[in-house]
This record gives structure tokens, C-alpha cells and sequence, in this order.
């Protein structure tokens, strides 16, 4: 990386998933909208995944078999008055110093991964997995090619960091990119 | 091969399973630090257990 680092970007993991974490201050451009969406926020979350698991969660053993198809996919967010490390502990937590210009293209690429209404607004579909977090429309598909961790790493090479979305399938692969780059020395 | 043809789904399953309620996905931050969104009304959903009107 170089030149001095212009904010932070965590990476949160949850075992096989992990999420985006951003200051609500480095939000820039429509993304900002999400500050006045949730007041009062320091950092924003997001995370992808499979949209049929989130509108009908899987019950029975049919619906899971199917789940691996490709299909559509949502994006949760939600926001906390905390620093990712604060609110989800800092054992699952990575936050990554961000290049110039890294904000800006993490913010751009979040708001194109967002499906849009007529009106050019994220597109709400349903409540989230727990009291204050939402799940919008993804403009892009579910497939085991393009899953949360790939999702993930490209919102990091987004970033302008030095993350290679390629083969990332697992949480562990995009996991273990970021922290050789926390080991790697600064330039 | 046929241990890949065993592999293959059940991989493919935990990795849907990232963002299904019931198979992992996101975890809810420590709640004292939740903020709730203001002005969003959220679509109804008979299948998310949403109530409909």
C-alpha cells in the first residue's frame, strides 16, 4: 500500500461468513444515505448471501438440497454506535487500513452491489436476522462461484487493497488474505 | 470420484448455509450497540414470518 492510510474497512467474520464493516463517515456518495437511514451510526454493515435463505430460511431437507443452485441474492445491513472490533468482539474482527481513494471505491462498489427501485433506491425485501438490520435486493446473483466471501474479498479489491477475489469461496480464504496484508510491512 | 460427488453438495450446502437464519450467516452485534433504522417500512413477506395486513 502507498501513501498514508485514509480510514478503515473491517472485515467481520462469523464462522463460514463474513461482512463489510464502514465507518458511516467514509460512506460517500448515495451511500451516505444509509447514515440518515440509520441515525446516530458509526459504522455500517453489510453482508451478502443467498436471497431465498433470507426470505424463507430453510426447513426441511428439499429446500436445502436446492440451496446450493444459483439464484438471487440479498444484502443485509444493519448499523452499531461501536467499532466492529467493540461490537461483535475482537477475535472476528480484521480492520484494514484503507489507501487513498480506498472509501470512495468501497462505497461505489457497495452501492452498485444494491438492486434499485423506479425510484433509484436500494431496494428493501425484508426484515433482517434480528431487530435493526435489513435485507435489500442484490444486483448481482448467488452461485457456489460468487458466494458472501467472494462477495466479501471483491468489496475489499474494491477498497484498493491488495485482495485477490479469485478462488475466495470460504470465509477462511478471504480471511487469511487480510491477514498477511495486517503482517505485511507498510510502505 | 464418488467421494466428490458426496463432497461436492454437502460443501456447497455449508457455503448457502452462510447466510441462512438457521445455518450460521451474519450474528447479531452486541445488542447494546444496534441502531435501529428510522422510516423504512418493510415489505410484507408471508414466508420470512412477516405479518400481513
Amino acid at each position: 500500500m502507498t501513501g498514508p492510510a485514509q480510514g478503515s474497512v473491517a472485515l467481520v467474520t462469523h464462522g463460514w461468513h463474513t461482512d463489510i464493516a464502514l465507518p458511516a463517515t467514509e460512506a460517500t456518495g448515495p451511500l451516505a444515505s444509509f447514515r440518515r437511514l440509520f441515525p446516530g451510526a458509526r459504522v455500517l454493515v453489510f453482508g451478502y448471501g443467498k436471497r431465498t435463505f433470507v426470505i424463507a430460511p430453510a426447513h426441511t431437507l428439499s429446500e436445502w438440497v436446492i440451496g446450493p443452485f444459483p439464484g438471487p441474492a440479498a444484502i443485509e445491513v444493519s448499523a452499531i454506535t461501536a467499532d466492529a472490533a467493540t461490537a461483535y468482539g475482537a477475535a472476528h474482527v480484521m480492520t484494514l487500513p484503507l489507501p487513498p481513494g480506498g472509501a470512495a471505491g468501497l462505497s461505489a462498489f457497495l452501492w452498485q452491489a444494491l438492486a434499485k427501485d423506479d425510484a433509484g433506491n436500494p431496494r428493501l425485501i425484508a426484515p433482517g436476522n434480528w431487530p435493526g438490520s435489513l435485507f435489500y435486493a442484490a444486483s448481482s446473483g448467488y452461485s457456489l462461484g460468487h458466494t458472501c466471501n467472494r462477495w466479501s474479498a471483491e468489496a475489499l479489491q474494491a477498497a484498493r487493497l491488495p485482495i485477490d477475489p479469485g478462488d475466495v469461496a470460504f470465509s477462511w480464504q478471504v480471511d487469511d488474505q487480510a491477514r498477511r496484508l495486517l503482517r505485511a510491512p507498510r510502505s | 470420484m464418488r467421494l466428490a460427488a458426496l463432497l461436492l453438495p454437502a460443501i456447497g450446502l455449508l457455503l448457502t448455509a452462510c447466510f441462512s437464519s438457521s445455518g450460521g450467516g451474519s450474528s447479531a452485534p452486541a445488542k447494546t450497540y444496534i441502531v435501529m433504522p428510522s422510516g423504512q417500512t418493510v415489505p410484507c413477506h408471508t414466508g420470512n414470518g412477516t405479518t400481513c395486513p
